[in-house]
């Protein structure tokens, strides 16, 4: 696939580089700025954006808010952001549209080079990609109703809401996909969840559920064990 | 074209000097004069004030129970401050310099009107003014007696010789020479009180600075010292401000350097050895050459993360205190420095990282801009304040600007509750002086 990249650090934009490469992908731009990013984007128009949150010209979260400039102006646009540190409203800010094609991965999770090809290549394909941990903490809120799961089912749980499809999760949890089928009609029911398998809005409706109501989860939690201000 | 830049973060006014000194550079009869003039006019004042203040306590506090009393006393003091006002007007002439008046409680925006009117009584000062209407009565009463009966007694018996022959004489009454046994008669009398009023004139000066100091020093007391005390804590505050911008500057500093540095470098090494992984199955020889990279790039993480930590306390301070790291310093100079260094014991830790960062930022910025064959360092303790300067014979020019550091050094200095001053004339030389608290 033809992608364009964007990240400030050129050590980083290098080592992606390399990966997409030798993966047999072709990076078609390579940018290290918002403003860049957006045109590089908008006349490539590339099969899926890599772009980092913090960048110049402001150093804050640039790179998001220029993937969201992107959407707006190409609304078929897939972005993959990659980020140093998990931040909820950055999830919350791609997925605010409601389409697919957008992902949110910690920069650490590339160097688990296949599952990152994946991801990738789920983004691409429509789907969604969200960091593990971005669910985690989804799930940690969301405390009681996740006691009514078992183990198992928790972890199909979180791998639905990541993102991935019955086969990958079969593939993951080295289980067969009739097994996955059954767990995944098992959490529905007991969420009180509409099944639907239909990709992308299976995995929209497993986060709503998991973040609650939306002022709930707009406001921050401070309860949260791993809340950091700033 | 020559400019000079100076800094000087201190605000702090010398107004520590003892009260009972005049103006400076006056004659003794100018401010013989001045004294007068402050008590001859500290009594009529102090009876009005003190009439004021005296009438409106008692009728405020009668009527307290029915509400008007809070309206009275709050008018009263308000009257009260105005006479304070005019107290510190007048303390200059004595005292010879502008008297610091301390803030006064001031209405918020958002309080009712009934809180308004009684914002006065909530405030402090005021009441000190109202305790200065009624003690103030009494030295300036006896200020005022005692100039006016000083001045009329010298004079009167001075002038003695020429306004006796319009006395009566009369012979049967002991006189006060006579008393004293200098002889009966008109001529003794004469020359005791001219020797009197002489000896009167003579200590007039004295005395009526005595008077003038007396008044103005309860004066001062009740309505001035409190402002300097407020200066004192706002000192304080800008100290301690300075100390947490200083710190969160710095931290923040510290979490970009982290995340541009070691941060990506790791992200980047994590990349290469995946790569690696991978490749190890499909091409081994590649997979070796992917893996010297990465050690490459440990290698430099790990560089990058000392030269991180040197910049929050180089560990030679740590492990062996200032003198050793400033020596260590010095070494890294590309040029000769000679130092002074005299500090009998050890210094506190944030002293010590604070005259660490001020030599060797002070040293890089001589290396950078200035061109200088040769620099002078010194830090000497005198009493409890260390004096550091950094003297260089190079070009000069330096500015207090961003990006020559020397403004993140000016907020260290202060968060050391110190001053920094920066002399820098265009063709030099350029000196740096940091005066710090020890403790």
């Amino acid at each position: 696939m033809r992608l364009v990249v964007a990240d400030d650090s050129l050590l980083l934009r290098e080592g992606l580089q390399l990966i997409l490469s030798e993966a047999g992908h072709e990076v078609v731009a390579s940018v290290g700025d918002g403003p860049s990013f957006v045109a590089a984007a908008l006349e490539h128009r590339p099969d899926v954006c890599l772009v980092d949150v913090r960048m110049p010209p402001s150093h804050t979260d640039e790179g998001l808010r220029a993937a969201v400039d992107v959407r707006r102006q190409w609304p078929q646009a897939r972005v993959l952001v990659l980020s140093q540190y998990v931040e909820m409203s950055y999830a919350d800010d791609l997925l605010a549209g409601g389409r697919g094609g957008v992902g949110y991965l910690l920069k650490d999770r590339v160097s688990d080079i296949d599952a990152f090809l994946a991801s990738l290549q789920r983004v691409a394909d429509g789907g969604t990609a969200l960091d593990p941990e971005v669910i985690e903490r989804l799930m940690v809120r969301r405390r009681d109703p996740m006691e009514r799961l078992t183990a198992r089912e928790r972890e199909v749980l979180g791998q639905m809401a990541q993102g991935k499809g019955n086969q990958a999760i079969a593939d993951d949890l080295v289980v067969t996909l009739a097994a996955v089928e059954k767990h995944t009609q098992r959490i529905f029911a007991k969420l009180g969840l509409l099944p639907d398998d239909a990709g992308h809005r299976r995995v929209l409706a497993v986060l709503a559920y998991l973040r609650g109501s939306a002022p709930e989860y707009s406001a921050p939690d401070y309860s949260a064990p791993d809340y950091s201000p700033g | 074209m020559t400019h000079t830049l100076t800094q000087r973060l201190d605000m702090t006014a010398d107004d520590t000097a003892p009260l009972s000194r005049g103006p400076e550079g006056d004659g003794w009869w100018r401010r013989l004069l001045r004294d007068t003039g402050y008590t001859l006019t500290a009594f009529p004042i102090a009876l009005v004030a003190f009439v004021v203040a005296v009438v409106g306590l008692s009728l405020g506090a009668a009527t307290l129970v029915i509400g008007v009393g809070f309206v009275v006393l709050a008018g009263t003091l308000v009257v009260l401050r105005g006479f304070a006002h005019l107290e510190r007007l007048r303390l200059r002439s004595v005292r010879g310099r502008t008297s610091p008046v301390p803030s006064y409680a001031v209405a918020r925006a958002g309080d009712s009107t009934v809180r308004r009117l009684v914002t006065p009584l909530r405030d402090a000062q005021s009441w000190l003014d109202l305790l200065w209407g009624v003690l103030g009565f009494a030295t300036g009463t006896t200020a005022f007696a005692v100039t006016v009966a000083w001045w009329a007694g010298s004079f009167g018996g001075i002038t003695y010789w020429f306004w006796q022959r319009w006395l009566p004489v009369d012979d049967g009454t002991e006189t006060l020479a006579s008393m004293i046994g200098l002889g009966v008669g008109r001529e003794p009398e004469i020359w005791l009180n001219l020797g009197l009023g002489l000896a009167g004139l003579l200590l007039l000066p004295v005395v009526v600075r005595l008077m003038a100091t007396m008044h103005a020093s309860l004066s001062w007391v009740l309505l001035c010292s409190r402002a300097e005390l407020q200066r004192d804590v706002r000192h304080a505050e800008g100290g301690r401000e300075a100390a947490r911008i200083a710190e969160a500057d710095s931290l923040r500093r510290l979490e970009r350097d982290i995340h541009d540095g070691p941060q990506q470098r790791l992200v980047r090494l994590q990349m290469d050895l995946g790569r690696a992984g991978k490749q190890l199955d499909q091409d081994p020889r590649q997979a070796k050459l992917t893996i010297d990279a990465a050690m490459q790039q440990a290698r430099d993480t790990v560089a990058e993360l000392r030269s991180l930590s040197r910049g929050i306390a180089p560990p030679v301070l740590v492990d062996r205190g200032l003198v050793a790291a400033l020596q260590e310093a010095f070494a890294r100079a590309p040029f000769p420095v000679h130092a002074t260094i005299d500090v009998p014991g050890p210094l506190p830790p944030h002293v010590e990282t604070t005259v660490y960062f001020v030599v060797s930022e002070a040293l890089t910025n001589v290396a950078k801009h200035s061109g200088a064959g040769r620099v002078e360092v010194g830090v000497v303790q005198v009493g409890r304040r260390l004096r550091v300067a950094v003297t260089d014979d190079g070009a000069g020019g330096a500015q207090v600007g961003k990006g020559h550091g020397l403004a993140g050094l000016e907020q260290r200095v202060r968060a050391a509750d110190g001053t920094l001053e920066i002399t820098s004339p265009a063709g030099g030389p350029t000196s740096l002086r940091a005066d710090l608290a020890c403790d």
